[in-house]
């Protein structure tokens, strides 16, 4: 049954913040597979199964989870890929990211982001829209149907 | 009178004399051949006198020679007698008109029918009593006295008739000569006449023309006040009068066009502009004072070519001399418009030079041909110096807006830092504080749970000031984006978003009619979070709450809103204070809080053109207001 249940990528660089994330998701004992890329490179090896991810099994991730700020290639940079590339389009792709920056927001959501999330300082609120996230696009949005084809 | 009624007058007066002289004329000869006829008659009674004078002595000598021979001769005399008789008839005819001579031809017949009785007589006697016997009878007195009455009576007619004749001549001499006397007379009376109608007529018909034509050579020579006198009541009047009404219009129309000449020229002499109008010779027509004053020269007659040195206009170099075909005025004779042209002025009057705008346009006559060109100029030396000090100005503040967006973006992207970077730290501080009291609460012990707990809160607030901080700093620096907005709904949307956490509370709102206003809904929002989120904090301690938004118009255009509560207020001492960053009048362990809060109100109102102010008293409430400029829809 596992091979049905899709993987959630989370690209953070920073290895507290991707702990905590990781934490997070595990409060709600997801199913899914939680992939952690360490930046926005990684993140799209695992997209394209390159690089120490070419051996990954086939399928989308359920959904990506992108921190804005990351070294060789950030957030923004692997949502315009994604969202321009017809394969992976449909692929849900949350901003996860400490940034309240209005400019972040507008240009996330001009580059068809499927949700924007500011991290909070407090961790219990963290904890509580990581979850949420979770479950949204990973248990109770199910994605179109050309997407699972792959 | 009308001229041609005195035409009329003058040719008929000469022609009616002339048609009497004519008609007494004509009466004065006609009686030449009735006294010509009088004459002839006359001369023919003479004639027939005479013949019957003859006649009777041809018979008295017939009946002497017969009475004499003896013989018998009665058929001559019987013939002669028929003659006479005849005769007579004839002369009696003749002198009808005469009772004396029909008187005296009356009494000659029958005395010849006596003396024919008394020969008839004689004969018998003779030839029944011999010669003798009638001898006898002629020798008588009777014989005698007849014989003498006819010789009388024929005399005396032969002399009537003669008288008649010379009287009746007289008389047809005399109707003649009085006929040509009328006829000469007449006409020579006619001529006179004629020459004073004709004068007459030239004299009232010439005279008036004559004055029009010298009235017409007065104003040929200028001057346009002279005026014909109309005296008469003719055709020459209406000629004269419309002549002068004429002049008249002429006249005002003259003067209208030297008055405007003299506005403008005063309007020229009078101008801060120099002028200059030159024809197509290159000689200036016109050179206002203030083209001279800018010039510092008069104008030249040596032409075109000379101008530029004789001005000493120069190019913008202000060195090269300006080509003088290439002078705005010159480029304008050939009808070329020329529109701010600058040039340089440097001449032994203007030493230190000037910098001169011109202007320069054709002039075209009424028929479209090339008249000359108008040159309009004026010193803008004075404005080039500014312009280069604004030009420099600008410069200066170009580069100074540089450094300053340099120093925003530095400030953008510090704010920026600040908002990922340091917020990173104080999540892991209070999610590993969390992790911790998860995976180590039971063995923390109190202290220890406490300890963590304060970082956690400590995080927690450092975070809350980060945020309130980032805030403050894009209030000031972003775009407004500002629209029509109602301050009602806006409102009512915020209450909305407090009503989750007012279920413990007891909140009595109050809530007013509020203006449409033209602002940034983002940021006016704001403003009503902080404002009314304050009021709720302030009234905590109350049991029950009682919050009043309501507005007021200040003045025309501004709404002054207010937000009004029954909370712990303030000391109205410090009432400056309350706006400024991290100003705050109470303690974090009463009232939580940043100081920020407001001072992000006041900077949002200031970027709106209104104000923040505040009143209240310690334990008695607080109003906040602050004023925007109200919008209102047209109507």
């Amino acid at each position: 049954m596992t091979a049905d249940v899709k993987a959630i990528l989370v690209a953070e660089d920073d290895p507290r913040d991707a702990e905590l994330t990781l934490e997070a998701l595990s409060e709600y004992n997801l199913r899914n597979e939680v992939v952690l890329a360490e930046d926005g490179a990684e993140a799209l090896d695992y997209l394209y199964r390159r690089g120490k991810f070419s051996e990954r099994r086939e399928g989308n991730p359920a959904v990506v989870l992108l921190d804005i700020k990351m070294p060789k290639v950030d957030g923004l940079q692997v949502l315009k890929t994604i969202k321009e590339d017809p394969e992976l389009r449909t692929v849900p792709v949350v901003m996860l990211t400490s940034s309240r920056e209005e400019r972040d927001l507008v240009e996330s959501y001009r580059l068809g982001v499927n949700a924007y999330v500011v991290k909070p300082v407090q961790f219990m609120q963290f904890v509580e829209s990581v979850k949420q996230l979770g479950a949204f696009w990973a248990v109770l949005n199910e994605p179109p149907a050309d997407s699972r084809k792959l | 009178m009308s001229v041609i009624n005195r035409i009329r007058i003058g040719f008929a007066i000469p022609l009616l004399i002339a048609v009497l002289i004519g008609a007494i004329s004509y009466r004065t000869a006609s009686q030449i051949p009735e006294a010509s006829s009088w004459v002839e008659h006359t001369q023919q009674s003479l004639a027939s006198v005479q013949q019957l004078t003859l006649d009777i002595s041809d018979l008295v000598t017939l009946q002497r020679a017969s009475f004499a021979s003896g013989r018998r001769a009665d058929d001559q005399w019987q013939h002669l007698s028929a003659r006479i008789d005849g005769q007579f008839k004839v002369v009696q005819h003749l002198i009808a008109d005469n009772p004396n001579q029909q008187k005296r031809v009356a009494e000659l017949e029958s005395k010849v029918a006596q003396w024919n009785s008394i020969a008839k007589r004689v004969m018998d006697l003779e030839r029944s009593q011999g010669v003798m016997a009638a001898a006898e009878v002629l020798k008588g007195d009777e014989v005698k006295a007849i014989g003498e009455r006819v010789r009388t009576l024929l005399q005396e007619i032969n002399e009537e008739e003669n008288r008649l004749l010379r009287e009746r001549h007289e008389r047809a001499k005399r109707s003649a000569q009085i006929a040509m006397q009328v006829i000469g007379f007449g006409t020579l009376a006619a001529i006179l006449l004629g020459a004073l109608a004709v004068l007459w007529i030239s004299k009232k018909i010439t005279s008036p023309i004559k004055d029009l034509v010298q009235a017409a050579e007065r104003i040929g020579d200028g001057a346009l006040d002279c005026r014909v006198s109309v005296t008469t009541n003719d055709e020459l009047a209406v000629l004269g009068r419309a002549f002068n009404a004429m002049l008249s219009r002429v006249q005002g129309a003259h003067e209208a066009l030297q008055d405007q000449t003299r506005i403008l020229e005063s309007v020229l002499n009078s101008m801060a502009d120099g002028v200059a109008v030159a024809d197509q010779e290159g000689h200036f027509l016109l050179f206002n004072p203030m083209a001279k004053r800018i010039l510092k020269k008069d104008a030249t007659d040596r032409g075109l070519t000379d101008w530029s040195a004789h001005f000493g206009i120069l190019l913008p170099d202000a060195a090269t001399p300006y080509p003088p075909d290439q002078l705005p005025l010159a480029r304008a004779l050939r009808g070329e418009s020329v529109d701010g042209a600058e040039l340089f002025l440097r001449n032994d009057e203007v030493p230190e030079g000037a910098w001169l705008r011109v202007t320069a346009r054709p002039l075209i006559g009424g028929n479209g041909v090339l008249r000359g060109g108008v040159a309009v100029f004026n010193d803008v030396t004075e404005r080039k110096q500014t312009e280069q000090r604004i030009e420099k100005l600008n410069q200066d503040l170009l580069q100074r807006a540089t450094e300053l967006e340099i120093a925003n973006r530095e400030l953008e992207a510090f704010s920026y830092s600040v908002s990922h970077d340091l917020r990173a730290p104080l999540r892991h501080i209070d999610g590993y504080t969390e992790l911790l009291l998860k995976s180590a609460g039971p063995t923390l012990g109190e202290n220890g749970m406490r300890y963590a707990k304060t970082i956690a809160q400590s995080a927690k607030n450092l975070g809350m000031l980060i945020d309130d901080l980032l805030v403050f700093s894009r209030m000031g620096r972003a775009e407004m984006r500002a629209t029509i907005l109602s301050l009602d709904d806006l409102t009512q949307d915020v209450l909305r978003e407090f009503e989750p956490d007012l279920k413990d509370r007891a909140v009595t709102w109050k809530i007013g009619e509020l203006p449409t206003v033209h602002g940034d809904p983002q940021m006016l929002r704001l403003v009503l979070v902080n404002l009314l989120s304050n009021a709720l904090k302030y009234t905590r301690t109350r049991e029950q709450a009682e919050i009043e938004v309501g507005s007021s118009l200040n003045g025309a255009h501004q709404a002054v809103l207010f937000v009004k509560d029954n909370g712990v207020g303030f000391d109205m001492q410090y009432a400056d204070k309350l706006f400024g960053v991290f100003q705050r009048l109470h303690s974090s362990k009463e009232f939580e809080g940043t100081g920020i809060g407001l001072a992000n109100v006041r900077r949002i109102i200031n970027r709106h053109g209104g104000k923040t102010w505040a009143e209240g008293a310690v334990g008695q409430g607080a109003t906040f207001y602050f004023s925007l400029p109200e919008w209102k829809e047209a109507a």
